[in-house]
């Protein structure tokens, strides 16, 4: 499966599950929002295997995904690849963050054998 | 710095996408780590990720043609089903387009298609007319194209180019 075809699929999936829940719970207004979400995350997803290492770094992706839509949802709302770029800046963050640990674990390996 | 002036584009769209999350009342220390996170990334992406060779220009017109057609047909599913799903069935469909184009040179047709489809998720308000989402998706598929080995394999590529066209048309049509 293509990266574009998984990413579709999971968009769809969230408006599903959005559907469902809102007839379970027809007053939360807040479960309007979970299709963004999911639709966000799931180009976070889209990286590659050299980006994302497992299903795990995945996971950590759409977290930090979650707080950049949280700050940023209001100040592009209707502009189109608004949820793209925040995307796109959360890999960017989570890789960073990733290069970082691996820093420090070099660095306290190395001090270990010293 | 001129193999990597795709890198340096979408730096400056993310430089202006963290500015306007600093004008919003985004605390300070959450920025700075975010800015400090970022930064290491680009980097160690100057370094790593590959770089911009060479334009490939007989991918152009089909990059645009098939990004003006995925953001024109998202942008008028839009109006029925909503951005998001409107998105989703657009995409789905595009991503069947290389079993219907079997040659090597259509292989990224999906990926504009889809490119050109979030330029459609726009608001109604802010993009009020279809001849100006083809003419913008036409454009991000030509940012597409030129840029097609910058952040490569970074997720939130396409969404990123897309923004920076519809950006363009704001700040523009602001200036007018």
């Amino acid at each position: 499966m293509n990266t574009v075809r998984a990413s579709a699929i999971s968009i769809i999936a969230g408006c599903c599950i959005q559907f469902l829940l809102l007839k379970a719970f027809p007053d939360q207004t807040i479960l309007l929002k979970v299709p963004y979400v999911v639709c966000g995350a799931s180009f976070c997803g889209m990286s590659s295997s050299r980006i994302l290492k497992n299903k795990f770094w995945a996971l950590g992706c759409g977290i930090v995904y979650t707080w950049i839509f949280i700050a940023s949802a209001l100040i592009f709302k209707g502009i189109g690849g608004g949820l793209g770029a925040g995307a796109c800046l959360a890999v960017m963050m989570f890789q960073g963050l990733m290069l970082l640990g691996k820093s420090i674990e070099k660095f306290i390996l190395s001090y270990k054998f010293k | 710095m001129k193999k990597n002036i795709g890198l340096c584009i979408f730096a400056l769209i993310h430089l202006y996408y963290i500015i306007r999350m600093v004008s919003n009342g985004v605390p300070v220390f959450e920025i700075c780590f975010l800015i400090l996170m970022v930064t290491l990334a680009y980097l160690w992406g100057f370094g790593h990720y590959p770089h911009n060779p060479s334009v490939d220009a007989s991918g152009i017109p089909t990059s645009v043609i098939s990004a003006a057609m995925g953001g024109v047909s998202c942008y008028i599913l839009s109006r029925e089903t909503g951005p998001i799903l409107a998105c989703g069935m657009v995409g789905l469909l595009a991503s069947f387009l290389t079993h219907l184009f079997k040659d090597k040179k259509y292989h990224e047709l999906p990926y504009s298609t889809y490119c050109g489809c979030f330029v459609g998720m726009s608001a109604h308000a802010i993009i009020p007319d279809a001849i100006t989402v083809s003419i913008l998706a036409g454009f991000s598929g030509l940012l597409f194209a030129t840029t097609k080995r910058s952040l490569e394999g970074v997720g939130g590529r396409l969404g990123i180019i897309s923004f920076a066209s519809v950006v363009c048309y704001l700040l523009i049509h602001n200036i007018l």
